[in-house]
């Protein structure tokens, strides 16, 4: 198959941090998520997935094809996708109609009535500067110039945050018409994990240079469970043959210990008397990242 | 390249309105004590290296720089649209120089003598003077643009900031030494010279001659920051 991106075993090395077996994966027609706390690799992988730092190993694919940082064919390919990091980059001198003069002179795709029409629905006035928009108006004004050149992938980076609900809402319909399309795809880093929930197929967790998991959405918020025990309950649950040893993750806090389960109505079924939630994806990255494997 | 030069001009706009206002205020104010030769001077030099330094602070500011790299441009297109645009901001202020100069010049003559400065008599500003000064101003500045540009692109605005001035005084101690003044002097080398430029239009050959030079250097200028750009890492 041919994946819309394709990042294989990227590594890149610094002082102080370092990238190490990147795998991810984004088919057409499909939304990653991709998680981690802060500092963890996101955006190094994003860099290096857009050729803006050299990775030390490892391959990215764009559409198929390899790519070298700075060759003639990624910037070929780089036309076919769509970017919004988590700031509003474009010049705070310039006007928003400029912004679309800059979008007609580097994309051949340019659609100018695309991009009035998102400048409406987004209630972008052209005349206004850069500057002088909040920091919501600007992630939209980013979100515009990316949809106006009609990409087959998207990377997004924190494009929601700054965001309010209202308008994430407004920005997830228009994602999830962008998918809709079926040709198209989008890899989503974020740390708003509730919009993942509305709009994600997979979620890819990255930390401290490394992905921790890599699970379709629906594994996580309908299948997986988060157990509600008092101390002495969580042997019996461990023990109890319905949870696959290695595959439970422990956290205790001060009221109880949260037990991740893989299969929630097993765990249910098994132990009627135990509150078994549904995981989110936020329970579900906590309790992996900090949960003890049991 | 195009859309270098599109983005560059698009975050100049307001700066360049508001050099031109800063350019009438400063040609009156050089105009009244140096005459139209400092004037002309004066704003062929300021306004590309504003452009400059103004275009190097946008690119570091809410990342810019990085995001600009994501667009279908690639790096060498980058920093030669980079070096297209100084250019373009050049021959914008060598126009606007040389024009509100001579322009200066032509409103005085209209006017009776006793009000005119003596700084703006027509003695004082020959048109062989006014075109050297500005050829002069803008061939420095372009040898400077020439020294700055490849570092700002390969280290950005804040660090090249301290490496600049540093390549600078080498640059012009260097001068200094290999361009022995009491040596040319003594020769007639300048007297020569001077001899030469008064006869006929030799002033004008001498100032497309340093043009051509200096363009020559900043074409060399661009393939080096080019080469250095493609390993700078966002």
């Amino acid at each position: 198959m041919d994946y819309l991106i394709q990042i294989e075993n990227l590594g890149k090395r610094y002082e102080d941090f370092t990238l190490a077996g990147i795998n991810l994966a984004v088919e057409p027609g499909t939304v990653v998520g991709f998680i981690g706390s802060n500092g963890a690799g996101k955006t190094t992988t994003l860099k290096a997935a857009l050729g803006l730092i050299a990775a030390d190993t490892g391959t990215v694919r764009l559409f198929g094809q390899a790519i070298e940082p700075g060759s003639a064919a990624l910037d070929a390919l780089k036309a076919r996708i769509g970017i919004v990091f988590d700031t509003c980059a474009f010049p705070s001198t310039a006007r928003v109609k400029e912004v679309g003069a800059i979008g007609r002179a580097a994309y051949a795709t340019w659609d100018e009535v695309r991009w009035n029409e998102l400048l409406a629905a987004f209630k972008l006035t052209p005349k206004k500067k850069v500057s002088e928009l909040s920091r919501g108006m600007g992630m939209k004004l980013t979100l515009a110039f990316a949809l106006a050149h009609h990409p087959q992938l998207l990377v997004l980076d924190e494009a929601t945050a700054g965001l309010d609900p209202l308008a994430r809402d407004e920005v997830l319909d228009i994602l999830r018409d962008f998918v809709a399309e079926g040709d198209r795809g989008i890899l989503m880093s974020t740390h708003i994990t509730s919009d993942l929930e509305k709009i994600a197929d997979e979620i890819v967790c990255v930390d401290n240079g490394a992905i921790v998991f890599s699970a379709p959405k629906d594994a996580i918020t309908d299948e997986a469970g988060v157990a509600r025990c008092r101390a002495a309950e969580v042997e019996a649950l461990l023990a109890g043959g319905v949870v696959t040893p290695g595959a439970a993750r422990v956290l205790r806090h001060d009221y109880g210990v949260d037990v991740l389960v893989p299969d929630r109505f097993a765990v249910a079924r098994a132990f009627p008397d135990l509150v078994v939630d549904k995981a989110t994806i936020e329970d579900y990255m906590t309790l992996t990242l900090k949960g003890e494997s049991r | 390249m195009k859309t270098m030069i599109v983005s560059d001009f698009a975050a100049l706009r307001s700066a360049l309105l508001q050099l031109l206002g800063i350019c009438l205020v400063i040609g009156l104010f050089m105009s009244y004590v140096m005459g139209g030769v400092g004037t002309s001077a004066a704003i062929s030099a300021m306004v590309p290296f504003m452009c400059l330094f103004s275009l190097a602070a946008v690119d570091e500011q809410n990342g810019w720089e990085r995001f600009r790299l994501t667009l279908p441009i690639t790096r060498r297109q980058v920093v030669f649209g980079r070096y297209a645009s100084v250019a373009i901001a050049t021959v914008f202020a060598l126009v606007l120089a040389l024009g509100l100069a001579f322009l200066l010049l032509a409103v005085v003559n209209l006017l009776p003598a006793a009000w005119v400065p003596a700084s703006l008599a027509p003695a004082e500003n020959p048109p062989a003077a006014i075109v050297g000064s500005t050829v002069g101003s803008v061939g420095i500045i372009m040898v400077a643009m020439a020294v700055a540009l490849p570092l700002i692109m390969r280290f950005g605005m804040t660090k090249a900031a301290r490496i600049v001035p540093l390549i600078v005084v080498v640059v012009i101690a260097g001068c200094v030494s290999f361009f022995d003044a009491d040596f040319l002097f003594a020769n007639g080398m300048v007297r020569d010279l001077v001899t030469w430029l008064d006869t006929g239009s030799n002033y004008l050959v001498a100032a497309v001659g340093a043009l051509a030079a200096v363009a020559v250097l900043y074409v060399a200028s661009a393939l080096i920051a080019a080469k250095l750009y493609e390993r700078r890492e966002f």
